[in-house]
């Protein structure tokens, strides 16, 4: 999981591989933009078949946290609190 | 490059008129479009949207709710709009909320705007049956079916049912001129918002301006994009293209906005400089994936050089990113932050205008635009015909039909911002010899984000010094991002044992941002060795911290 998420946001931010760890954060770290965090988030929802309430994308600070809102929702499809 | 006339519009003098002739004119043409799947939508015509204008105001006059202020909550929608109309058609007062805010301070707006309704979308109605207990005689409707308030279906059928009883109240009512129309909230320099009132005379004035300066015609179709509830997008966005007669599609959802442009194909849009920007970096990053990045750089530079001999082959040149954009996209307005012009002359090259305006609530918005043929990339353009600005020590001041009442229940921030008749703004700026206007920095402590976004210092230092590990902080903005200088804690830290201060601070800042909406996270932080420098009464001296103001004022602490 945190691999295709890696290598996802790495196509994506078109930033070195080093920089993209679990507690790198989206905006500082990886140059990101709010805009792109939505555009990111998309690639996320067609890779991993899932959909992202637009309110949650709020709390994406750091890579982990993709990570583990993904988990979460690939492993209970109904949607969770994470 | 000299100036030229006026476009030539038609009269307006309330938001009706403009209603009332398209009705006359065009009553079969599409005004808006709506997404109905992943490859179709629908079309609402004026005749029909001016049918559920009359019906929607019927029913919420025979609820008893004519010259009440009713709140409008949700993602950009037709249904927004068709209540944003009702309300400025008839004696009512429209007051848009920001949907990216806490439930707690959606209560509170709607309480402090004196709401007798509010009109949400279906994505709002949990937070609604939340809030509904203290929400004491206000009203609630759902722009959904089958979520347990009052519909708007529902309103429109006892409205369509009153109006064919013979009951006018509403197609008869005229809204006055002067009187209030509208409650805009900005974020203040102090944190707390303040509700800016603008009359229908304001809101005319500042769409009619945007029409006599930018040219759209029938046959344009607009993606609307940015949050309805800025004044830049339900007024520039909205109401200045309907006036042209253009079509309005409804980007639901910024997920959705690739998809939209292909399904809209949309000729014009109002954007931010966060999007044109993100726009730009995705055509350049597109072409290097596909090893076209040279030939698209030769292109607009051949563009740039055919473009002095008055010659176009834009199309030919570029149909590859036109096709990534819907295909037809030609135009957009650009306000809300500084635009880079060498962006705008990037996408001149390309072929698309983007022409860099001026506004702030207060005036509903538009105060200068420039124009397709006279424009300058670095200025905000020239000022609208409806308004005079002149600059009072560095600051400009705006006078004319455009300017608010004042602050809603706020006489001292009114008085603090008018001076016989006009509106200080707060921004600092010049005028150069061709009445062009440049915004050259704030001389308020407010951060202006590339989204568009204002965002008060105060409220995130708020949120910052609530952390034990700090003991003094100042927010601010460098090179786009919100950054906080912190000065720690030291006794704080050793009695915790917190070796890693920094680390320690990021991750509690980055628990803060993930209450927040994006546009306020902290990106950065600063530790300092030594405590802020004070006035004698002991407040931070704000602008000698971080990034270095020009010509900062001294009163600024």
């Amino acid at each position: 999981m945190y691999e295709r998420v890696k290598k996802i946001l790495q196509d994506y931010a078109c930033v070195d591989e080093t920089l993209i760890r679990p507690e790198s954060n989206l905006m500082t770290d990886l140059f990101l933009n709010s805009l792109d965090v939505v555009n990111v988030v998309v690639e996320f929802e067609e890779a991993f078949g899932i959909e992202v309430n637009e309110q949650d994308i709020r709390s994406f600070v750091t890579v982990n946290d993709i990570v583990k809102y993904i988990e979460a929702t690939v492993s209970h499809p109904q949607g969770v609190n994470v | 490059m000299k100036p030229y006339p006026y476009n030539k519009t038609r009269d307006v003098v309330r938001v009706s008129d403009m209603l009332d002739y398209r009705v006359q004119n065009t009553p079969e043409k599409d005004a808006f479009r709506v997404r109905t799947g992943k490859d179709s939508y629908k079309s609402i015509t004026w005749g029909e949207c001016a049918g559920q204008v009359d019906a929607l105001g019927t029913a919420l006059y025979a609820r008893g709710l004519q010259n009440a202020h009713i709140c409008v909550l949700g993602e950009n929608s037709y249904e927004w709009i068709l209540t944003y109309f009702t309300a400025l058609c008839g004696e009512m007062v429209i007051v848009p909320l920001d949907r990216e805010l806490p439930k707690e301070k959606l209560a509170e707006l709607i309480r402090f705007s004196d709401a007798k309704a509010v009109m949400f979308s279906g994505l709002y109605a949990g937070i609604m049956k939340e809030l509904q207990p203290g929400l004491d005689g206000v009203e609630l409707f759902c722009m959904a079916d089958d979520k347990g308030f009052t519909s708007l279906d529902t309103l429109l059928e006892e409205g369509n049912r009153l109006l064919a009883a013979g009951n006018a109240s509403y197609k008869n009512s005229v809204p006055g001129l002067e009187s209030l129309a509208a409650i805009y909230f900005t974020s203040g320099t102090s944190g707390d918002q303040k509700g800016v009132m603008l009359s229908q005379k304001n809101i005319v004035a500042s769409f009619h301006g945007a029409t006599k300066h930018v040219d759209f015609g029938e046959e344009d179709v607009f993606l609307s994009v940015l949050p309805l509830h800025h004044a830049y997008e339900s007024n520039c966005g909205i109401l200045a293209v309907l006036h042209h007669g253009v079509v309005i599609c409804f980007n639901e959802s910024l997920k959705q906005f690739l998809p939209n442009l292909q399904l809209f194909k949309p000729t014009g849009m109002s954007l931010v400089p966060l999007i044109t920007v993100t726009l730009f970096r995705q055509i350049m990053d597109g072409a290097k994936k596909s090893g076209k990045i040279k030939k698209l750089q030769a292109g607009m530079k051949l563009s740039d050089l055919l473009m002095r001999l008055n010659i176009d082959v834009t199309d030919k040149l570029f149909a590859e990113v036109y096709g990534a954009l819907g295909g037809r996209f030609k135009k957009a307005f650009v306000g809300g932050a500084p635009m880079n012009p060498a962006i705008t002359k990037a996408f001149r090259q390309l072929g698309i205008t983007l022409l860099q305006g001026y506004g702030i609530t207060e005036c509903a918005p538009l105060v200068a635009v420039n124009r397709e043929y006279f424009y300058k990339d670095d200025s905000v353009g020239p000022v609208l015909p409806v308004c005079r600005v002149k600059i009072v020590e560095g600051e400009v001041w705006v006078k004319g039909d455009n300017v608010m009442i004042g602050y809603y229940k706020n006489e001292e921030a009114t008085q603090e911002t008018m001076e016989d008749g006009w509106l200080k703004t707060g921004d600092l700026g010049y005028i150069d010899m061709d009445g062009f206007l440049y915004i050259t920095g704030r001389k308020k402590n407010l951060i202006i984000l590339d989204s568009g976004e204002n965002v008060s210092p105060e409220e995130l230092e708020g949120y910052v010094i609530d952390l034990p590990l700090v003991k003094e902080v100042v927010v601010y903005e460098d090179s786009g991002s919100i950054v906080a200088e912190i000065y720690h804690d030291a006794d704080y830290a050793a009695a915790e044992n917190i070796a890693d201060v920094p680390g320690e601070l990021k991750r509690q800042i980055d628990d803060i941002n993930r209450g927040l909406p994006m546009y306020k996270h902290i990106r950065d932080i600063r530790l300092r060795d030594t405590e802020f420098e004070k006035t004698t009464s002991k407040k931070i001296i704000r602008y000698k911290v971080g990034a270095p103001l020009e010509d900062a004022p001294d009163e600024i602490v």
